[in-house]
């Protein structure tokens, strides 16, 4: 027996099965729905390749002739394109469900980037203190006075800076994970600080202090899941801010390429069209990005009210 | 007080010298300058002879001395791409920005207040509830979203309002204004709203949280058991006491306002600094990038010290919190 | 009766209707407070003290509502008035004094502003007159240098001067009744006795009615001149002062006096009455007491008992005549 177990609240886990929670969740309408809406669009999203009806990064295979055909309910639809093609006659629908999988890959991963940052920041500096710890809050306090896009788009605009002329393939994927990651630590730090400074004091960690385990090995296998619960929350609401930045990004044209469109990149392309009354290359991307960050933030709002009413 | 207040503007002269920092290094490390100022068919020699002249074999310490004079001087350098002084090019398209972010701020400040106190008076309403339940897809929809939206109704559809561009301007020597013109005025109306729905949407639920709070505190039932009009007792009584709250979150909203400006000025194609700072980042044009950067640093810190008197306005109790206890 | 009381409530009933049913708060209590009088109102935590004078003053919070009875104001019914009339009679001619001074004041406003407000509220007087009176009132609650502290903000004032402020202000108006709730618990020890006898001196000076609702039956023996006991939403028994608190005849009553430590035992009689109070849910058939009741019999478990006369008091309990079973 470790001296310590008994002293620990319920993880993570247990404290997500909680009944309460999952009541919560059964009981309001709306987040089933919202829940039901994210699974689908991620189950998409992951088989897109298998469920889309073309290959919309296979440039060989486009056809400009097809390009800019309406919806198949519109006149001048074409029963191979169910909602139209973009300019380049990319179909809509392929091109969104892959748009999807972009979107939601590059959210996941600047969330989780983001996270592995702010909670290492946070708890070194909650755990050591002194001028580690001073130092890791001022940079958060300055950050924090920028709006979280102007941030990603400076970190964008140095990243593409430093990696001068030479494209190298995919990196705008990667760029664009680091810059939106880069963006949304400070909540995590803050956070994991304020709690990892209160659980430092109690009773196992001056046990596990005692009995020479070190203080790396404290910090993971002891505080960490302690603060896991509202880290949980920031991320949830964080993604549904990644989705929205990412988009935003690629919409602004320092996102992901036309070759690799997310769907901020496809709202973008379409916008050009939209005068002439192409409506749907915009709107039916923009259709979906919306009701994706919709549901996520959802999810969001009632896990955060569900884990801890009084975080409202 | 006053510590209060020099220890504030203290704070802010500490957040700008760190960012100041960040611009020079941003400016100095990040890709190469010469090689950005210079054709491929420049030779070596000639490069060294132009790093010399503009001083980059000089010690750290010492460029870092002359960015920030420089700086403080609003001198920023050459624009790589548009090979011009920078702080002409955003000087030349503030104004832009600046009408079109402070229509903003108007349009949710006028619309966002009143509709917080109301859903917050009347909670139960049908106003109310159809309020809440917008506000969160409002809060979901991204700003560009948003703009293309109301420009194919209003624009492509309807056909009542410019889709891009800033209209018809006056130009008053220092300040181009789209203000004194209809075809200005009208230009202005849709980027406004695109970028003030977003924060309309935030002080409308945060005022309406505060006023819910305040409605319940002790001097609000004190005030009603007085015998007080409904009308003092809302805004009056609880009202001023949601400002504190209020005024906080609108100051962080202004800069945000101006961040998100980036994205309205893109959709609308407005000319202004937001547009210039997108077309440096998509180039790399660093000096630009760094100028934008403490220019909104400086904004955002000025915002704040505002902000910071602000309370000492409305909030006796900050007011004598330094100073002597009667 | 010589004289029409001031207040006469008649069967009130107060209810909340929830979603697992309706909770009966306050059930059917009659009792009147005769001009100038000082009726004190006691019981435990939740028997429904606050309750009563909320619903006197026509600030029940919803869902609460008035369900039966009736509430009358020198002879005029009071408790279906329409909003505005009712508005008139707060503060004009029923005060209300609450707990925690600390938070019954605006904090945002001049103690003067509070004071001129609610006297320009219910009078003609112009802004400079009103200030007078504010002044006077400031001076006749016992605020030193009331000059200079009139345009003090309430966070400049101690817990004590700031319950003076509150006096002042809900005898603003010359109201006919104050209800005052639990006006000195949140007080200092060494200022309650000074602020009760405040109180006291200031309502006779004004020939206002008090409803004293408290827990300190020390204040009540010195204060009141007829005391209610409330147990569990009814009155058990409600009679002068001096026969309540020496003579009680219901059982709660004698436990529940029984718990004043006094000079003339060596060590304070806590007697302690077994059991708590049922929650509204869960009030027992009969009457409300008899789980707890040292002397219940069958009857007690079946059918309620109504408030019978003994001399001067009324008493809800069928052992009344007997007095009260022992
Ligand atoms: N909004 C409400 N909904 C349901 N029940 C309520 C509500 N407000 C009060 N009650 C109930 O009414 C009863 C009487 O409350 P009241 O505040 O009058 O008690 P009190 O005698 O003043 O107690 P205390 O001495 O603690 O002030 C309590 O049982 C309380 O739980
Ligand atoms: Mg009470």
């Amino acid at each position: 027996m470790t001296p310590f177990a008994a002293d620990r609240e319920p993880g993570l886990i247990a404290r997500a099965l909680d009944s309460d929670v999952w009541h919560s969740f059964t009981r309001s309408p709306v987040v089933v729905v919202a829940a039901i809406l994210t699974a689908l669009l991620t189950l998409s999203a992951v088989f897109a390749p298998w469920i889309a009806p073309h290959d919309p990064t296979d440039l060989a295979k486009l056809d400009l002739l097809d390009s800019r055909t309406p919806p198949l309910w519109l006149e001048g639809g074409d029963k191979r394109f169910l909602l139209g093609t973009d300019n380049q006659g990319r179909d809509m629908l392929s091109a969104i469900l892959y748009g999807l999988q972009i979107s939601i890959g590059v959210s996941v991963l600047a969330v989780m980037l983001a996270m592995t940052i702010g909670v290492t920041a946070g708890l070194v500096a909650g755990y050591f203190g002194g001028w580690i710890e001073s130092a890791i809050m001022r940079v958060a306090d300055v950050q924090l006075t920028f709006p979280a896009i102007l941030t990603a788009l400076l970190i964008n605009g140095a990243a593409r800076a430093m990696l001068g002329n030479k494209s190298v393939d995919g990196a705008e994927f990667w760029v664009l994970v680091v810059s939106i990651g880069l963006s949304f630590w400070v909540q995590y730090a803050r956070t994991v600080r304020g709690s990892t400074l209160v659980e430092k004091n109690k009773d196992y960690v001056q046990a596990a202090r005692l009995i020479g385990i070190r203080p790396l090995a404290i910090m993971f296998r002891h505080v960490l899941p302690n603060v896991l619960g509202p880290v949980l929350v920031i991320a949830t609401i964080n993604l549904a801010l990644a989705i929205i930045t990412e988009a935003t990004l690629s919409f602004l044209g320092v996102g992901l390429p036309p070759s690799h469109p997310s769907l901020g990149t496809l709202v973008r392309i379409g916008n050009d069209f939209l005068l002439s009354g192409e409506w749907w290359i915009a709107l039916f991307p923009g259709f979906v990005l919306a009701l994706l960050a919709l549901a996520v933030n959802m999810l969001g709002d009632w896990l955060r009210d569900a884990l801890n009413p009084k975080l409202r | 007080m006053l510590a209060f207040i020099l220890r504030r503007v203290a704070e802010a002269a500490i957040v700008l010298v760190v960012v100041a920092l960040l611009a020079f290094l941003l400016f100095r490390f990040v890709g190469d300058p010469i090689n950005q100022m210079v054709g491929q068919d420049v030779s070596i020699a000639e490069r060294e002879a132009l790093r010399a002249q503009l001083g980059l074999n000089d010690p750290l310490i010492v460029q870092l001395g002359r960015f920030l004079w420089n700086a403080l001087q609003l001198d920023f350098g050459i624009s790589y791409r548009f090979r011009q002084p920078v702080m002409e090019l955003i000087g030349g398209r503030f104004p832009a920005t600046f009408e079109l972010a402070m229509m903003a701020s108007v349009f949710a400040l006028a619309v966002g207040i009143p509709l917080g106190v109301y859903t917050g008076i009347h909670r139960e309403s049908l106003l109310s509830r159809f309020f809440l339940g917008v506000s969160l897809i409002g809060i979901s929809l991204p700003t560009f979203l948003i703009g293309i939206l109301l420009i194919y109704l209003f624009a492509v559809k309807l056909q009542w309002l410019p889709s891009y561009g800033r209209g018809a301007t006056v130009d008053l020597g220092f300040w181009k204004t789209g203000l004194l013109t209809a075809a200005g005025l009208k230009a202005l109306i849709l980027p406004a709203i695109t970028l003030g729905l977003f924060q309309l949407t935030l002080i409308a639920r945060l005022v309406r949280s505060e006023m819910l709070e305040v409605l319940r505190t002790d001097f609000i039932k004190f005030a009603r058991a007085r015998g007080l009009t409904d009308r003092a007792i809302h805004f009056g009584h609880a009202l001023k006491n949601t400002l504190v709250p209020v005024i906080t979150i609108i100051g962080l909203q202004i800069g945000s306002i101006i961040a998100f400006a980036v994205v309205t000025e893109t959709v609308f194609q407005w000319p202004g600094m937001g547009l210039l700072f997108i077309s440096a980042v998509q180039n790399a044009d660093i000096p630009i990038m760094a100028a934008y950067l403490l220019l909104v640093a400086a904004i955002f810190v000025t915002i704040n010290l505002v902000v910071d008197l602000l309370y000492v306005i409305v909030d006796p109790r900050i007011r004598v919190a330094g100073g002597a206890k009667a | 009766m010589t004289e029409r009381p001031v207040l006469s409530v008649r069967d009130l009933e107060v209810e909340f209707p929830t979603r697992r049913g309706v909770l009966k708060a306050i059930d059917r209590i009659s009792f009147d407070i005769a001009r100038g009088e000082v009726l004190g109102v006691v019981g435990e935590s939740g028997a429904g003290k606050s309750l009563t004078g909320a619903a006197i003053i026509g600030l029940l919070e919803p869902p609460g509502r008035i369900a039966g009875g009736e509430i009358r104001l020198d002879g005029e019914r009071i408790d279906n008035l329409p909003r505005e009339a009712m508005r008139h009679i707060r503060g004009r001619r029923i005060g209300m004094i609450f707990q925690d001074p600390l938070t019954s004041l605006n904090p945002l406003y001049r103690v003067s502003e509070q004071l001129v407000e609610t006297i320009r509220t219910h009078t003609d007087l112009d802004a400079r007159r009103a200030r007078e009176r504010a002044l006077a009132l400031l001076t006749e609650v016992g605020i030193p240098a009331p000059e200079q502290r009139l345009d003090a903000y309430p966070h400049q004032f101690s817990g004590g001067m700031r319950q003076r402020v509150v006096i002042a202000l809900a005898l603003a108006a010359e109201p006919e009744l104050i209800i005052a709730d639990e006006p000195t618990t949140a007080l200092d020890v060494s200022v309650q006795a000074q602020i009760i006898a405040l109180l006291k001196k200031v309502c006779r000076q004004h020939h206002a009615a008090v409803m004293l609702i408290t827990h300190d039956m020390g204040v009540i023996a010195e204060t009141a001149d007829r005391v209610a006991v409330m147990y569990a939403g009814r009155i058990a028994e409600i009679g002068p002062v001096r026969d309540v608190v020496a003579r009680p005849r219901h059982p709660y009553a004698k436990g529940l006096m029984g718990a004043i430590p006094t000079l003339a035992t060596d060590a304070p009689r806590l007697m302690q009455i077994p059991g708590a109070m049922p929650r509204l849910n869960a009030i027992p058939a009969g009457c409300a007491f008899n789980p707890r009741c040292a002397a219940v019999f069958d009857r007690c478990r079946r059918e309620r008992p109504e408030p019978v006369a003994i001399g001067a008091s009324e008493v809800a309990c069928f052992l009344a005549d007997a007095g009260g079973g022992r």
